[in-house]
């Protein structure tokens, strides 16, 4: 199984989130409200994907990443982002962040263990 | 004049009296002497003479005398010095055409004489014609502006007086025209009029000459910008202005204009760090000058306006996007029995929940892409690359959709070696509308085909169902905004926007393609796309990670 951190502010996104991928039962989740959160927990945790939401108040999707790609074990761990404003340049600009895919809300619950999957095979990390 | 005239008849009788006095003596029975007959002989002499010279030369002078007859002459030849004079006959052709009007019009005599005075009118006044003439059959004369027809086919306006020439019962026998070229007086009028309304506009205009790029007019709004006085216009060119300008640029944007090819130019410039929208013509003046005519429109405020704009809509589509991630996440995880079995009736209510949640995604997805065609802001990344990539892609993206309906499609003859250049994610977008419309419309258990195939210069790519058709009378607007093809009762759950087809035909045309469709009522619909065939040897591009939901 693979451990998959979610950082996602919306209470109700992250529980249908856990369901779809408790769903998949490829994954281990470990959900977090906030980019201050993950940061405390991610070390401890020690996530094999990130998923986050990019626009979170406080610390965004991207500041997030970048925090913890500065943390031990996650320079190079594979983050997907999922955002709700996905116009095709928003999209470039989150992959240019080492991001190995984009997720667009809302996304289907029932292909979502799916996506990431797919996602990771694709960047060679599974 | 009068005692003169006194004196002669007072001669004239005498000299009458005197002449008959011998034949009324005869006529009583006396004989004259001989010797008067010299003094009667030189009498009828001087007054054969008097007479000759009363009829050929004292007649006229009573009626204007010498001084007369020659104030006569010079207002007649003042006249044509000053105006225009023709004469026509009773059928309004031409008989006689004074210097001055062969001289302003440009026309010999022979080209005129005999012709119908119409040869003179302007075309967008010869509808004044019959009207003038029915005056003048009238004994009415007419007095107004006409515009003279020239014969280089130049117009001039006149300020025309035609006067009926009529016999003694009053028939018209024929008409006096005297026209006076008014047209610079004409012309400044309507400069001023023009000049008073462009002189005060909001937007920048500048006049200048195409060869020389010297400027001859700028307005209120373009002097402030450059800084310069109105004297100081026409001292000026566009090099004063643009310090940096690119001559040979700026020629050839102008040549389609010069060349006639087309009537403006718009363009969007950056003047000293503000944005500009700018359109150019090519007019001739009234005096026959060609000249460019720049409006220039400062486009900070418009810009900053499509920005706010931009912005509000991308956060309206975050905040609706958001709580709809949870509804219809939610809802498919109930439909997929994620927390248990449903009652039947609840699977079923909820689905038409599900879909119509769906439908609110797509509508908030249509009305984002109409507003960035509109704005011209729908970017497109062109990459060389085959078809099948996108063909497959949205063959799998459908694929639950299409199960759904219980409707399979199908690839046929997808030639792996088909390239074309086109932006994979609007391609997919085009397609996927095309798949599911195909899909939302087959009867239960079909299948839908998707084909490729090369068409002259182009492949197109096809998607074929086996539904109801279009109706004749509606396919000629499929691809108009808010076009709905009505459904049987088993589709009405799944109606889209109207924008799909709509959008799906911008995006194919802002790629170099085309779209389009051939149906007929029960036997189903074949919709197409098509792309210019690209070199196979063209670089392959990496194709886009993003993962549609």
């Amino acid at each position: 199984m693979l451990k998959l951190l979610h950082v996602e502010d919306d209470e109700d996104i992250r529980e249908v989130a856990n369901m779809a991928l408790e769903l998949s039962g490829e994954f281990e989740v470990l959900q977090c409200a906030s980019g201050e959160e993950a940061i405390e927990r991610a070390v401890g945790f020690g996530p094999d994907v990130l998923l986050l939401d990019v626009m979170m108040p406080g610390m965004s999707g991207p500041s997030t990443l970048k925090e913890l790609r500065t943390m031990e074990g996650m320079a190079d761990t594979p983050a997907i982002f999922m955002t709700a404003r996905a116009q095709p340049a928003e999209v470039e600009e989150l992959k240019s962040l080492s991001a190995i895919a984009v997720v667009v809300k809302p996304f289907d619950p029932i292909s979502l263990g799916d996506q990431i999957m797919d996602a990771l095979k694709q960047a060679g990390k599974a | 004049m009068n005692s003169k005239k006194f004196i002669m008849k007072s001669i004239l009788l005498a000299l009458a009296v005197f002449l008959l006095s011998p034949v009324v003596a005869a006529a009583f029975g006396y004989s004259l002497s001989r010797t008067l007959v010299p003094y009667i002989t030189l009498a009828a002499g001087v007054f054969m003479a008097l007479v000759f010279w009363y009829i050929f030369d004292g007649h006229s002078g009573e009626a204007t005398g010498q001084s007369g007859r020659n104030q006569l002459l010079q207002e007649v030849s003042a006249l044509n010095h000053h105006a225009m004079v023709s004469l026509t006959d009773r059928d309004a052709r031409l008989f006689h055409v004074n210097d001055k009007l062969l001289e302003v019009s440009g026309f010999t005599a022979e080209d005129l004489l005999g012709q119908s005075t119409s040869v003179l009118y302007a075309e967008e006044d010869k509808h004044q014609f019959a009207g003038i003439r029915a005056g003048l059959d009238r004994g009415i004369p007419w007095t107004g502006e006409t515009r003279m027809r020239c014969k280089s086919g130049k117009t001039i306006w006149t300020q025309a007086t035609i006067l009926p020439r009529l016999d003694s019962e009053g028939h018209l026998i024929g008409t006096v025209s005297i026209r006076t070229d008014v047209t610079t007086a004409k012309i400044n009028a309507q400069q001023n009029d023009l000049f008073t309304t462009l002189h005060k506009l909001w937007d920048e205009v500048y006049m200048l000459d195409p060869e020389t790029l010297a400027f001859s007019y700028m307005n209120e709004a373009a002097l402030a910008r450059v800084g310069w006085e109105a004297g100081e216009v026409k001292t000026k060119t566009l090099w004063d202005d643009c310090k940096d300008l690119d001559e040979a640029k700026f020629r050839a944007r102008i040549e389609p204009l010069l060349t006639g090819e087309v009537d403006q130019i718009t363009y969007a410039d950056d003047i000293d760090g503000v944005p500009y929208n700018n359109r150019i013509q090519l007019i001739t003046t009234y005096s026959g000058e060609k000249q460019l005519v720049a409006v220039l429109r400062d486009a900070s405020e418009q810009a900053e306006v499509e920005r706010v704009k931009a912005e509000l809509l991308a956060t309206i589509s975050h905040e609706l996007r958001t709580p709809m991630t949870s509804i219809k996440g939610a809802m498919g995880l109930l439909l997929s029995n994620a927390a248990g079995e449903l009652p039947e009736k609840a699977r079923s209510m909820l689905s038409i929940a599900y879909r119509n949640s769906d439908r609110l995604v797509m509508i908030i997805n249509d009305i984002l892409d109409i507003e960035k065609i509109a704005a011209g802001q729908m970017v497109f990344e062109m990459n060389t690359m085959p078809l099948s990539l996108v063909i497959d892609e949205s063959i799998a993206a459908n694929e639950q959709f299409a199960n759904r309906f219980d409707v399979t499609v199908e690839k046929q003859g997808v030639d792996e070696a088909a390239h074309a250049s086109y932006d994979f994610g609007r391609t997919l977008q085009v397609l996927t509308n095309l798949l599911s419309n195909a899909a939302k419309f087959s009867p239960v258990g079909s299948k839908v085909i998707v084909r490729v195939e090369q068409v002259g210069q182009s492949y197109r790519i096809s998607v074929q169902d086996f539904g109801a058709g279009i109706p004749e009378e509606a396919q000629g607007r499929i691809f108009e905004r808010f076009t709905q093809v009505k459904q049987d009762k088993s589709h009405r759950g799944v109606q889209g926007t109207g924008l799909g087809l709509n959008i799906s035909k911008v995006i194919m045309e802002q790629q170099s393609g085309g779209i389009g469709m051939v149906s007929q009522e029960g036997v189903g619909s074949t919709f197409f796309v098509e792309f210019p065939v690209a070199e196979v040897n063209d670089s392959l591009q990496d194709q886009p990670a993003e993962i549609a939901s």
